[in-house]
């Protein structure tokens, strides 16, 4: 998805309420995806994004417009997903861990998968990884943006994200040899 | 590393494929947002403010040189070792340290105080009045320029600045400082104990 017109930022730092609305439209759908994979949990993670989005709404005046937008906007939302993780444990509720590996189906076979099961999977990763593999991987961020929303350094990312990829591979590995 | 990282395997690929996928993006969730923040009419002065953080505005550097800030109430468990007294800027003034008020036992009287003989006002931000410049006014009693502010404060670590002359936002660079979270930029830090 491409990145908002940096225009609409300013008009809503300005406090266009129709500029902000945009704002949300467009990465709503994003946000939300990223949420609930960081958070594991349909629940939470809409709390989280509606959090982030309020607090959007009250950082913007001090929003830098030479920055990106969009790393700024992730970073708020993982510093949410963080919070929310730490105040309501819930997914344990919505994500089974057992000793069963999760069907999960890879290569056009997924459409019968339920986020649940992804997550599980997902859920084998520590935050940090799993922080560092969906914006890297599933947002398309590059690197320094990377830094920017999570405030670690490159080297650190990329390791986090070599990590994580590892760590998928083996577990993916283990559901298809059951 | 890198170059593995962007170059995915077949396994990781169709993981990340479905992964892509966007969930359903509910007209009820957005709306959710909206009501939230429309119940936030932006205060006047966000847009008067926002230009302070372009980097086209040295407010920093202007401040930085301007400034002389005697520090705010600083004790209790704090980053560095409590300084008592650390911002008396009269001798004869109110005790500067953090007070604790036995009337209000969960909150703490926080006087700071922070010498600015060239401001015609100085205003206390922090994330307990929402950072609104219009909340904390510190008041200059004896026109020398000291001006101060008592605040009740829970106790715990709380993040603050200080505006000066309604346009002018700084750190206290008497206090430790952290990067907000949000922005990377610096806010000073009080950590009030219950003492």
């Amino acid at each position: 998805m491409a990145e908002i017109d940096i225009e609409v930022v300013r008009l809503a730092q300005a406090g266009d309420g129709r500029a902000f609305a945009t704002l949300v439209d467009h990465y709503h759908a994003r946000c939300l995806r990223f949420a609930q994979q960081m958070v594991l949990s349909a629940e939470d993670a809409e709390e989280a994004v509606q959090d982030a989005f309020v607090r959007v709404y009250d950082a913007l005046p001090r929003f830098d417009l030479a920055l990106r937008f969009e790393p700024w906007l992730f970073r708020i939302l993982a510093n949410r997903c963080r919070t929310a993780r730490v105040r309501r444990k819930r997914h344990d509720a919505v994500v089974t861990y057992s000793d069963d590996a999760p069907e999960i189906a890879v290569g056009g076979e997924g459409e019968g998968v339920a986020d649940e099961e992804l997550w599980a999977v997902l859920g084998s990763l520590t935050v940090e990884q799993r922080e560092a593999f969906l914006l890297h991987h599933v947002e398309g961020m590059g690197y320094d943006d990377m830094s920017v929303a999570t405030g670690v350094g490159v080297s650190a990312l990329k390791m986090r994200v070599k990590r994580a990829t590892d760590v998928l591979r083996a577990r993916l590995l283990e559901v298809y040899r059951g | 590393m890198d170059d593995l990282n962007d170059r995915p395997d077949e396994v990781i690929s169709a993981l990340v494929a479905r992964l892509q996928r966007m969930p359903a993006s509910e007209p009820r969730a957005r709306a959710a947002i909206l009501a939230r923040v429309r119940g936030r009419t932006p205060a006047p002065w966000k847009a008067a403010f926002y230009w302070l953080w372009q980097p086209s505005v040295p407010a920093a550097a202007l401040v930085a040189v301007a400034v002389v800030a005697l520090g705010a109430g600083y004790a209790g468990r704090a980053l560095v070792a409590p300084r008592p007294g650390l911002v008396a800027v009269e001798p004869e003034g109110p005790a500067l340290t953090l007070v604790a008020n036995p009337g209000a036992p969960r909150l703490v009287a926080t006087q700071f105080v922070v010498e600015l003989p060239a401001a015609a006002s100085v205003s206390l931000v922090g994330e307990f009045n929402g950072w609104d410049p219009a909340a904390t006014p510190l008041v200059d009693p004896s026109g020398r320029g000291a001006w101060e502010a008592s605040v009740l404060l829970p106790p715990g670590r709380h993040l603050y600045a200080y505006v000066v002359n309604g346009t002018v936002w700084t750190p206290d660079p008497r206090a430790p400082q952290v990067a907000d979270p949000d922005f990377g930029r610096a806010n000073s830090v009080a950590m009030v104990s219950e003492r």
